[in-house]
């Protein structure tokens, strides 16, 4: 009995995990622009695949312990990625549709210039 | 520099031996060879942690990982709400946030931190530690993103040494 209601939760999960995947795709053809996209496929994603290892925990697929490293290292990897695609979307120009208010143009027009992590180890 | 090598180097190896399940000796001469070459290549400084701090570090690290892993289920569920509305209320912008950390390491890690919140994602850190960071509702994570800020870096500082509060306001 206890199996098949741990076996049902996974099922369930991986239901749910899918479910979040599907809808991080129809954000990224839903939303205007790539900034606002890379917030659909770099956060509902990583929560749907977290579910999915969860899910492979409870089915008994994966171990506790690697299902925890991996969704660390997801979870760590992930905010990464988002960053350096929209670090470089703005560097390149891609313009934001619909913005309200952009402090790092703004920052840019006063004159002083960004320096990115490379620059400044090289500076030192 | 031996200590800090040797400790990166047990580190990686140890989880090297979790993540492949596999405790043979030929996999644990795999895992010690994998672990001094990534803690050659990564060349770690000594941090000066003392016991003496450690456990009020410990209980920094449980309440940043908590805050994290509650803020990776709530983007996930709001940025969900907000695709399948039928017209989602954007109002995008680009916000500079102070990180408020003086270390590179509490101004990364804030960087990470923020990117996981919901709604917001950095694009950008200054060499005053501003993170300029875009957000999707640009009104209201003025203030909530400010405000989660300043807890994050509170307890970087607990976590690591010399990162508590310097950076310039934007």
């Amino acid at each position: 009995m206890k199996e098949e209601l741990v076996a049902a939760l996974g099922i369930l999960l991986v239901v749910v995990g899918t479910s979040f995947s599907v809808i991080s795709v129809v954000g990224y053809l839903r939303l205007p622009d790539v900034y606002t996209r890379l917030h659909a496929t770099g956060k509902v994603s990583v929560f749907g695949i977290v579910l999915f290892l969860i899910a492979a925990v409870a089915i008994g697929a994966v171990d506790a312990g690697r299902a925890v490293v991996l969704g660390l290292f997801l979870v760590l990897a992930g905010p990464v990625l988002s960053h350096s695609i929209g670090s470089a979307a703005y560097r390149i120009g891609i313009p934001m549709r619909g913005a309200v208010r952009d402090d790092l143009a703004a920052r840019g027009s006063t004159g002083r210039e960004e320096t990115t992590a490379g620059e400044q180890a090289e500076e030192r | 520099m031996i200590g800090p090598f040797v400790k990166a180097a047990a580190a990686l190896a140890g989880l090297h031996l979790l993540l492949t399940g596999n405790v043979e000796h030929a996999n644990v001469a795999a895992a010690v060879f994998m672990g001094c070459l990534v803690a050659f290549l990564l060349r770690p400084r000594g941090r000066g942690w003392g016991f003496a701090r450690m456990p009020l570090a410990l209980w920094a690290i449980f309440l940043y990982l908590v805050l994290i892993l509650w803020d990776v289920i709530g983007s996930g569920l709001w940025v969900a709400r907000l695709i399948l509305t039928r017209r989602p209320a954007l109002r995008t912008g680009i916000l500079a946030i102070p990180s408020g950390c003086r270390s590179e390491l509490g101004r990364a890690l804030s960087a990470h931190a923020l990117t996981i919140a919901p709604g917001e994602m950095v694009v950008a850190i200054d060499e005053d530690g501003v993170l300029y960071t875009h957000c999707l509702d640009a009104d209201a994570a003025e203030i909530y993103a400010r405000e989660h800020q300043k807890r994050r870096c509170r307890l970087l500082s607990r976590i690591i040494p010399n990162s508590g509060e310097g950076a310039k306001e934007a």
